[in-house]
């Protein structure tokens, strides 16, 4: 009794070294992606810490016209912001924790004794300052003052960094686009390279799905290869950026962090595998279609 | 010998051009009723593989109609068309076998396109393949095969389906004559079995061993011999 070789070969050959190449391309295109991915989530990530910790924190400043009056206008000012926020923190500034605030904007030197540096009162809050309902008691008791929440910062913030996400999507969305085009050429270079092997399925009885699936399957394989090894040196760089020395603010800071980036770098090797696919089933039945036309 | 039902190939009134050049096949009527076994003979660029090629559907004729199975092909679908493919073996000249497949996976093409079960055909392939006498070369790659070893593999492919019309363009030509012989007895079985067998050889040899219509085909026409 004879037996065949244990394993099916596959109908299409390897051609290692034209898949070498496309697989490098796959790759830093899937490295580049998987960056721009990480980096948009990482920004993401730093602006809603950033904008918790704002949301928090608030500062009041307190006009006062002169020094005599700095004492009483701040001990007013502290009395209307404790029953306002009776949950917050307040911490007054001294005239010369005041004062250096301003001094990066006034050069060297001492601060002038009759320069009237405001009273600064910084609050921590778990709850938002009632800002409006604030400024009507202040004015009421006769206090000029200024409420920062620091709602036009974080809104800033959260601007830019929406900017940045939405930038770093298109990014990955034009690297998918790419790797699209890259599959389809290199489908139709694969049609064209086993013209020879395609005429035998045909006559075999082969009908364009059966030939498409080798196309799709050789480049779905590619593709998430390809993908996968990107994603893996993306990863490691974040590791870097999140762990090595100097490590940046829009690094991982926690296992749950690290955990969700890695389940959107597999979707996204997944997704690549995908587009390789689909790229290649479409590319092939449309030109295995072309060519029956032509015939 | 007489044949009953639906021909299994009727070509009428084909004409075939390539490209804007002149007819290399005009007017040909040819119809192959079920069970036939036919020889097609002529000189070389007579057109013979032109018209295996229209008769195995890798060509479209410029002009007639051509039914196959008692199906008008011009009206069928593509997917129509594969189904009807699976039907016809095809041995051609140059044997297109599949380089980087084994002797044994370029044999099992056509039940592995089909959709057949690897393990359902395994014992199928062997046995074809000691028929051929290749089973001993059963893992061997095509490049590493004699002109005689290629064709046996070839000619295995195309019977391998047991297809209802058997197509062969010089299938012995390069085989000795005792493996020629066996061939055509390979040949006959399979129209014994059923198929309809056309072959198309310079093999005078071969035509006196079986009894057949012979056409011979000459400046693009076709004339049938008696045998």
């Amino acid at each position: 009794m004879i037996e065949p070789l244990a394993n099916q070969q596959p109908l299409l050959p390897a051609r290692p070294e034209q898949g070498r190449a496309l697989l490098l391309v796959l790759f830093v295109m899937a490295f580049l992606a998987a960056l721009a991915l990480l980096f948009a989530r990482g920004a993401d990530r730093l602006s809603d810490r950033w904008t918790a910790q704002l949301s928090q924190s608030s500062t009041v400043q307190i006009l006062i016209p002169n020094e005599a009056a700095r004492a009483p206008q701040m001990a007013a000012a502290q009395d209307l912001l404790q029953a306002a926020v009776p949950r917050g923190t307040m911490t007054p500034l001294t005239r010369a924790e005041a004062g250096a605030l301003i001094k990066p904007w006034l050069g060297g030197g001492d601060l002038p004794d009759d320069l009237p540096v405001p009273g600064v009162i910084q609050i921590d809050s778990p709850i938002k300052l009632p800002v409006e309902t604030l400024e009507r008691q202040f004015a009421d008791a006769g206090l000029t003052t200024v409420i920062d929440d620091h709602s036009r910062f974080s809104g800033q913030l959260k601007q830019t960094v929406g900017r940045l996400v939405l930038l770093g999507s298109a990014l990955v969305g034009l690297i998918g686009l790419a790797a699209t085009a890259v599959s389809m050429f290199a489908t139709r270079a694969g049609l064209a390279a086993q013209r020879d092997i395609i005429h035998v399925l045909v006559q075999a009885g082969a009908t364009d799905g059966f030939i498409a699936r080798l196309f799709v399957g050789q480049a779905t394989r590619r593709g998430l290869v390809g993908a996968g090894l990107g994603a893996i040196a993306a990863l490691f760089i974040w590791i870097v950026i999140s762990f090595g020395p100097g490590q940046g603010s829009v690094g991982w800071r926690g296992l749950g962090d690290g955990i969700i980036d890695m389940i959107a770098l597999a979707a996204l090797s997944f997704a690549f595998g995908l587009i390789c696919a689909l790229a290649a089933g479409w590319a092939s039945l449309r030109q295995l279609r072309d060519e029956r036309r032509r015939a | 010998m007489t044949f009953t039902g639906a021909p299994t190939l009727d070509l009428q009134r084909i004409g075939l051009r390539y490209g804007r050049g002149p007819e290399v096949l005009a007017d040909i009527d040819l119809t192959l009723p079920q069970g036939s076994f036919t020889f097609l003979t002529g000189a070389s660029g007579a057109g013979k593989s032109s018209l295996l090629k229209l008769a195995y559907l890798s060509l479209k004729p410029s002009r007639g109609l051509i039914n196959l199975f008692g199906q008008d092909v011009s009206t069928l679908r593509p997917s129509e068309l594969q189904v009807l493919r699976r039907r016809i073996g095809v041995v051609l000249q140059d044997f297109r076998l599949i380089d980087h497949l084994s002797v044994w996976e370029n044999v099992a093409l056509p039940l592995r396109v089909a959709g057949r079960t690897r393990s359902d055909y395994i014992p199928d392939v062997n046995e074809l393949l000691n028929w051929v006498g290749l089973g001993h070369r059963r893992n061997a790659l095509p490049p590493t095969l004699s002109g005689g070893e290629k064709q046996r593999c070839a000619i295995a492919r195309a019977v391998i389906a047991k297809p209802d019309l058997l197509i062969a363009d010089e299938p012995t030509g390069n085989v000795d004559p005792e493996i020629g012989a066996r061939l055509l007895r390979l040949f006959a079985e399979m129209n014994r079995l059923g198929a309809t067998v056309l072959i198309a050889t310079h093999d005078v040899n071969l035509i006196e061993e079986v009894t057949a219509r012979t056409f011979h085909l000459q400046d693009g026409q076709l004339r049938e011999h008696r045998t």
